[in-house]
């Protein structure tokens, strides 16, 4: 989309008023209302103001227009509004403690044949996890058992949750990630205690 | 297109569906050239080390008979014809496994281990004597490691998973900051290999930090635009249905530096399903971006990494849905695409310069 220069004049103008609003004031909250900067209504987008939550450095996010529900993503073939965006609820975290108990539950079986251990493991795992742990092996997995359970240590994204789940050999900490809020809880990484390799 | 995708498409579409998974990221991974940025492959480029006249040291934390340990590993890779990149990872792996140290007992997970590589006694790593030497021990681990294929596209520490078969893909790469200055150190050559890519596919390149403004907010890739957000008509319908969701950005071109934008935590790192690379990195407050259509050895974070405003997260390619080296960078709110310039402006940051 290319923008007509009037536009992009006016976008800039309210842009140096935002930027000294936003020098003086820090991020604090700079409602757009009381702005002394006035945007033609025409424009693809109002001039954007800083950002307006607290602490964060996050601009206000609803004074943009999302992409509508149903275009189709050139570049990734996605369609907008199709994906449900995952939040930390109740049933999230359960569902990321078993999940992560499951796959710890089948990666230490030491006991195991290769193709026992791994067809068991594989659909537990991300696409990129499976490229990497295919080349273990089961043997020399120091843990034999889970003993205890599943503790979320990390839920700074609500796509992603590092979870520690105690063994026998001690604290094993995983990374487990989700596409989607629909979607189940694949396992990225397994990293033993240290002094466990 | 590049050719090469044209033939991965036509190699993938002849390979049985069920063999695709495991088959297609190899192919994948190998589909770019990554030797640009590593030391040549093979003996042009190997170290030599002269065993008798090892200094104490200490480099980086190790010394004395550690570091003559060392010695005997280089040696044994220059004497198989191996370059710079694959000597270090065999001392690399044995300062994961040993220490730089002839151990003469295992672990928990393997009480028949020895030596500086913790070979086990099961056949496939010589006897006893063998295995508790340090330069024969270093030629079996370096022959094993020569059966990985395609070096060139994979990280060190996976070359030496996969040698090793340990329990933790990624365990080496702690190791590798301390084995490149062993190796330069005491050859007294550089090799080029740099810090800091033990988990990297590309070891000899350089990571670039990106300008952070006062709000905690970095440009992700240099101007110019080369392609605006918005609707596209769909070449069939002729409807406004077909979404160009970010911006185009040249970015230096193949190769150059992607900064995250803001900071935040990596929530998918790795090829898409047509094969194009996505870094996606949610800041939080329903703020999520994306940075597309690198090759995987340009992927340089995982998920659940934390990243940083400015923090070099990938080098630009041409995967994916993509004709020239380039950045795609979208921002979503809530899961929608938004267009990420007048975004970006409010966090200070003009898209393009």
């Amino acid at each position: 989309m290319q923008w007509p220069t009037g536009v992009l004049a006016a976008t800039a103008v309210g842009l140096l008023l935002t930027a000294c609003s936003a020098n003086s004031g820090g991020l604090a909250a700079t409602p757009s209302a009381s702005s002394p900067s006035t945007t033609p209504s025409a424009a693809p987008s109002a001039a954007p103001s800083a950002a307006t939550s607290g602490s964060t450095a996050m601009p206000k996010v609803d004074q943009f227009t999302p992409a509508p529900n149903g275009a189709v993503n050139e570049d990734t073939g996605e369609t907008v509004g199709a994906q449900a965006v995952p939040t930390w609820d109740a049933a999230s975290r359960a569902a990321v403690t078993a999940a992560a108990t499951t796959v710890l539950t089948a990666f230490a079986r030491p006991d195991l044949s290769y193709d026992q251990w791994w067809t068991a493991l594989e659909p537990l795992l991300s696409a990129q996890a499976q490229l990497d742990y295919a080349y273990v092996d089961p043997a020399n997995v120091p843990a034999k058992a889970v003993t205890g359970e599943a503790q979320i240590v990390d839920e700074s994204s609500a796509y992603v949750a590092h979870v520690q789940v105690p063994t026998d050999v001690g604290t094993y900490t995983l990374v487990l990630s989700r596409v989607d809020g629909s979607a189940a809880w694949l396992t990225e990484r397994i990293t033993p205690p240290a002094g466990a390799n | 297109m590049p050719e090469h995708k044209s033939l991965l498409i036509i190699a993938v579409a002849a390979v049985p569906l069920v063999v695709v998974g495991a088959v297609l990221s190899i192919l994948l991974l190998g589909s770019d050239a990554s030797a640009t940025c590593n030391p040549a492959a093979g003996s042009s480029s190997s170290v030599s080390i002269d065993v008798a006249a090892v200094p104490a040291g200490p480099i980086a934390g190790y010394s004395g008979v550690q570091l003559v340990n060392a010695a005997y590993v280089v040696t044994a890779g220059r004497d198989l014809g191996l370059g710079a990149r694959d000597q270090t990872i065999g001392v690399m792996t044995a300062m994961g496994e040993s220490g730089l140290t002839v151990l003469d007992h295992g672990d928990a997970a393997g009480p028949d281990s020895r030596g500086l590589f913790q070979q086990r006694d099961n056949g496939l790593w010589g006897t006893y004597a063998d295995r508790m030497d340090p330069y024969i021990s270093a030629t079996n681990f370096f022959k094993a490691m020569m059966q990985v294929g395609d070096r060139e596209s994979l990280e060190p520490t996976i070359i030496a998973q996969r040698t090793q078969h340990n329990a933790d893909p990624y365990y080496y790469a702690q190791f590798w900051d301390a084995a490149v200055a062993v190796v330069d150190g005491l050859s007294g050559v550089s090799t080029g290999l740099k810090a800091g890519t033990g988990d990297q596919v590309c070891s000899g390149g350089t990571l670039v930090p990106g300008a952070v403004n006062d709000h905690g907010w970095a440009t992700p890739g240099a101007g110019p635009i080369t392609s605006r957000y918005g609707m596209r008509v769909d070449p069939v319908s002729g409807a406004f249905t077909r979404l160009h969701a970010g911006v185009d950005l040249e970015a230096g071109g193949c190769g150059g530096p992607i900064w995250a934008a803001h900071d935040g935590t990596v929530s998918f790192a790795g090829l898409w399903s047509d094969g194009g690379g996505v870094i996606a990195v949610d800041h939080g407050s329903g703020v999520v971006t994306r940075y597309l259509h690198m090759y995987a050895s340009g992927i340089l974070v995982r998920v659940g990494d934390h990243v940083s405003a400015g923090q070099q997260i990938a080098r630009v390619g041409d995967s994916g849905n993509s004709t020239a080296c380039h950045l795609h960078y979208e921002v979503m709110v809530d899961g929608k695409n938004i267009d990420p310039e007048p975004f970006m402006i409010a966090a200070g940051i003009t898209l393009g310069h």
